[in-house]
């Protein structure tokens, strides 16, 4: 049977109608998380086992919202299958109606077509639809063809599959159960016969009475006892996985907390180093004088201008003060003629004529104001003055300031100051060499930090998120505790149990010595026969499971061989176990025929898919149309393989030539500006088919704009 | 062969057979109806449920019990 | 003292108007002693830091554009004196007066005999000085409005400033 095609309809992120076309062989749908993967896969979940509530949740929110307040529209999944040359299309459905306060849904149905042989054409619904859909792809095949995720691979985790489930499927072990009543049963009733007959002669009656009785209440108390012993049995097994799975937390954890402190560290580095990183040019254009770095040549024209001013200056002043000195010569020259010596008359004489107004020189009169008088007046002044110290007139000068003075100390000292500036530009060159450094150092420690935060999110995607580790390291404590124990009161039991059997066994002995004396022969030897009987159905259903386990394992390590991606040498080993009422599966890795511990998650998921193509082929062995095979579909299956592993080991898978859809994140990458590509070694991957799934544009805070889209590759 | 002579056929390969009642191989029988008429009362046994609970795929322990009662009785007197 | 460097510093000096886009795109608004700035992104932390590089831009590029007859002049009302003094964050570079001022002298056409003669005032000295150095700002300023201009942002980069002073050193016009 192949899975033709698989079309969604308005249904979760697949607005309107989005189809997957599939062939046979290798199926690739790609698309990072959250693109759509998982609810394709849930898809085809519901189209097989469709609940019938809360509808409202697996609707298109982007519909929706382009359809409110109107009609109704679809939603469905629906496939296409072929199957012994026929087709059959099955088809789920329900409407819907978008309205103010709430969605309305209608119940939904299931239809089928089937096209047959000759191309004839009919339908069907409800349940019959149903019944054919189990009966093209049986429920009891399906279980073991449908995965979500690489946890769910794990089948044989205890607790979760019991053995008489694969029997009751893909086995004839399973026509051998029934016969082990019969023969219990018989056995039984033989024993009461030949105990009725020995009651009924008087002799040692009472002895075998009290045998009889102990016998009963031996077995009860051994029944009692082994019920309470396979129980805790199975605590045991619980509690000792649960052990494990909190050692790979640990592991995990602790290889976390390694590489979170190496992140943090290489964080620090990495702004240590930013901050070291020069950037405040502009601001040093003025605080280091970068601004100066061509001033040189102004400052000579500065310093020549004032040079020349200077000298300028000087020769005007020389020249200034020649012709001033020759002026003042030629000045004080003429300032020496006197006509009178000055003594001459004296002051006295010249006071006493002032005052009688007569000149005993010219011996004449000379009245106030008369030319006679003012001569005397003045001669008398000159005579004053000459006595007087002579005032020395100011001498003219050329410059009324002094500008050159500071302008000459300004040249002094900046010209000092001209091997600072010329040290300008090496300092600059210094500066941007130092960053340059600086940006090589950040480069490489980015792509340190880069490696180990990838390191970080792959570890994280393979075991549960941080948080549940805090809660996990206080139950640890509390498992360990129950462990011992548990496997203390096992021990009791079991030594319990020891004891009552041999006991059993005496008393038994005890038993028949009287009863085979005692009863009739052919009783005892019906009873003999029938005890032979019920070992002989025992034993043969017992030898029939073991075989259908070797047949699996077989089977199973036939085809690990092939996909093993690791370099494990070993082989899967496979044992029936009791665990309390049932019987499981324990699936154990042997290398060299030794256990091999604590398998890392690529080898275990391997594992599991090995057991699970197993089981596959066993379908195929026992299905209604003989040597049918089913095809098989994985949600994301290899996330703890990386890149390299899931790429060997789909191409492994493609060489079985069966129909596998297979949905995976690896292969999608992100180019320089952000976009989404597939990476170049999807080219490396043998296959039928290829998908890739996107989200359009979206907006996180709206979630009707939703919408995955199919691209085949 | 039918599925109640594969049946037979596995049973009769337990070592019991062999080696406690000494069934050789050829008196093993190689179908339902052959050892339905054995001499042997552990082969006729076998094979009388076998058939029985083949035949009538919901008899009660009871009525095979009453059966093979019988059968044995016969034979083993 | 008779210091035409005391009295020139005393001066406000002006840029055209068509400049202010430059400087309130380019520089901060507030004075850098106003505790609320914070860098804005912007390269200069001041107005008449944008202001002295400009005319150092244009000093050494050689290039040097007066006032048209008309042209509207707006300044920011500090005289030189107040500029480069040290803030919390930043250096002293008063410093940076003194070497306009020389660079001023040195270009301009003064008659210090006159000056020192008294046959010119300082006041009309100073005045040509300060136009000396308006010129070159105006230059400065051309220069780097021309490049944004030119249309892709060419001071992208926190050493653009600094690129296109220590070019400017090179290619004399």
């Amino acid at each position: 049977m192949i899975i033709k095609s698989v079309t969604l309809e308005n249904f979760q992120c697949y607005y309107d109608i989005k189809s997957f076309e599939f062939s046979s062989g290798l199926n690739i749908i790609l698309g990072d998380n959250g693109e759509g993967k998982t609810k394709f896969f849930e898809g085809v979940v519901w189209l097989f086992n469709g609940n019938r509530f809360k509808l409202d949740k697996l609707v298109s929110k982007k519909k929706l919202k382009e359809e409110y307040n109107n009609d109704l529209f679809p939603v469905s999944v629906s496939m296409s299958v072929e199957i012994n040359n026929q087709e059959y299309f099955f088809k789920k459905s329900f409407y819907v109606e978008s309205k103010e306060n709430s969605i309305i849904t209608s119940d939904f149905k299931l239809v089928c077509w089937h096209t047959n042989e000759n191309g004839e054409r009919d339908s069907f619904e409800g349940d019959t639809a149903s019944n054919l859909l189990d009966e093209v792809f049986p429920p009891e095949i399906r279980r073991y063809s449908m995965f979500k995720g690489e946890a769910e691979l794990n089948i044989f985790k205890s607790g979760e599959e019991a053995l008489s489930n694969l029997v009751k499927s893909f086995s004839n072990a399973k026509y051998y159960d029934k016969y082990c009543s019969y023969g219990n049963y018989l056995r039984k009733k033989a024993e009461k016969e030949v105990d009725k007959d020995v009651k009924q002669s008087s002799q040692n009656k009472e002895e075998f009475d009290r045998i009889q009785m102990n016998i009963k209440s031996k077995k009860e108390k051994l029944k009692s006892e082994n019920k309470l012993m396979s129980k805790e049995c199975g605590n045991l097994e619980q509690i000792k996985e649960d052990l494990q799975d909190a050692d790979k937390h640990f592991d995990n954890a602790k290889s976390l907390k390694i590489i979170k402190s190496k992140i943090s560290k290489l964080s620090e580095e990495k702004e240590a180093i930013q901050r070291r990183i020069v950037t405040d040019f502009t601001i040093r254009l003025f605080d280091q004088r970068w601004i100066l770095i061509h001033f040189e040549k102004i400052q000579e024209e500065f310093n020549a201008k004032i040079n020349a001013f200077d000298k300028d200056r000087r020769d005007e002043e020389k020249r200034f003060n020649i012709e001033k000195g020759k002026a003042q010569r030629s000045q004080e020259i003429l300032e020496q003629i006197t006509p009178l010596p000055v003594g001459v008359p004296s002051l006295s004489h010249m006071e006493e004529m002032l005052n009688e107004q007569f000149c005993k020189v010219c011996n004449r009169s000379a009245e106030k104001g008369s030319e006679a008088y003012q001569f005397m007046e003045k001669r008398l002044h000159e005579f004053i003055n000459s006595q007087q110290p002579k005032q020395v007139k100011p001498k003219e000068k050329l410059f009324r300031f002094n500008y050159l003075s500071k302008l000459w100390s300004i040249s002094d000292n900046s010209t000092r100051q001209l091997r600072k500036i010329r040290k300008i530009e090496q300092e600059i060159k210094d500066v941007f060499d130092f960053n340059r450094s600086m940006k090589i150092k950040l480069a490489d420690i980015e792509d340190k930090l880069n490696k180990k935060e990838r390191e970080f999110e792959k570890i994280i995607a393979k075991s549960s998120a941080e948080e549940d580790l805090i809660s996990i390291y206080s139950k640890v404590k509390e498992w360990k505790e129950q462990e011992s124990r548990f496997e203390m009161s096992i021990e009791d039991h079991k030594r319990t149990i020891d004891s009552l059997e041999t006991k059993l066994k005496k008393l038994e002995i005890e038993k028949e010595s009287i009863d085979s004396k005692d009863a009739k022969g052919f009783l005892v030897e019906t009873r003999s026969i029938l005890r032979d009987v019920e070992i002989i159905f025992n034993e043969t259903r017992e030898r029939k499971y073991e075989e259908f386990l070797q047949n699996l394992e077989q089977k199973s390590n036939e085809i690990f061989s092939t996909i093993n991606v690791d370099d494990f040498t070993g082989e899967i080993h496979l044992t029936k176990e009791v665990i309390g009422d049932s019987e499981k599966i324990k699936v154990n890795l042997l290398e060299n025929g030794n256990l091999y511990e604590n398998p890392n998650q690529s080898l275990q998921t391997t594992k599991h898919m090995a057991l699970l193509f197993a089981i596959s082929e066993l379908a195929s062995e026992v299905s209604f149309y003989s040597s049918e095979e089913y095809p098989m579909i994985f949600d994301a299956p290899t996330s703890s393989f990386g890149l390299r592993k899931t790429l060997d080991f789909l191409n492994l898978v493609n060489s079985t030539e069966k129909q596998r859809i297979i949905a995976t994140y690896e292969f999608v990458g992100r180019d320089s500006s952000g976009n989404q590509e597939i990476e170049g070694e999807f080219s490396n991957v043998n296959r039928s088919k290829a998908f890739w799934l996107r989200r359009e544009a979206f907006d996180k805070n709206d979630l009707s704009t939703i919408n995955t889209t199919i691209t085949t590759l | 062969m039918t599925r109640k002579d594969k049946l037979l056929k596995e049973y009769m390969t337990h070592p019991l057979i062999q080696d406690k009642y000494s069934i050789t191989s050829t008196q093993i029988p190689k179908s339902v109806y052959e050892g339905i008429s054995s001499s042997e009362p552990i082969i006729k046994a076998i094979a009388h449920i076998i058939n029985e609970v083949e035949k009538y795929p919901g008899k009660s322990e009871v009525e095979v019990n009453q059966m093979i009662r019988k059968l044995l009785n016969k034979s083993l007197t | 003292m008779d210091s035409l460097f005391d009295e020139w510093k005393t001066s406000i000096p002006k840029y055209s108007v068509k400049f202010k886009g430059l400087f309130s795109s380019l520089a901060n608004k507030y004075t850098a002693s106003s505790e609320k700035v914070v860098s804005l992104g912007k390269h200069f932390e001041l107005q008449y830091e944008l202001y002295t590089y400009a005319f150092f831009l244009g000093l050494y590029s050689n290039i040097r554009i007066g006032f048209g007859e008309v042209e509207k002049k707006t300044d920011f009302s500090n005289p030189i004196q107040t500029w480069g003094s040290k803030k919390t964050t930043r250096e002293d570079y008063t410093y940076i007066r003194e070497y306009m001022f020389m660079a001023v002298v040195a270009k301009s056409d003064v008659d210090f005999l006159s000056l020192d003669k008294g046959e010119v005032e300082s006041k009309v000295v100073v005045n040509q000085l300060i136009t000396v150095l308006e010129e070159y700002v105006y230059g400065g300023l051309t220069i780097i409005s021309e490049k944004i201009e030119d249309g892709i942002n060419p001071f992208l980069t926190n050493d653009s400033f600094l690129q296109l002073l220590l070019k400017s050193g090179f290619d004399k016009s």
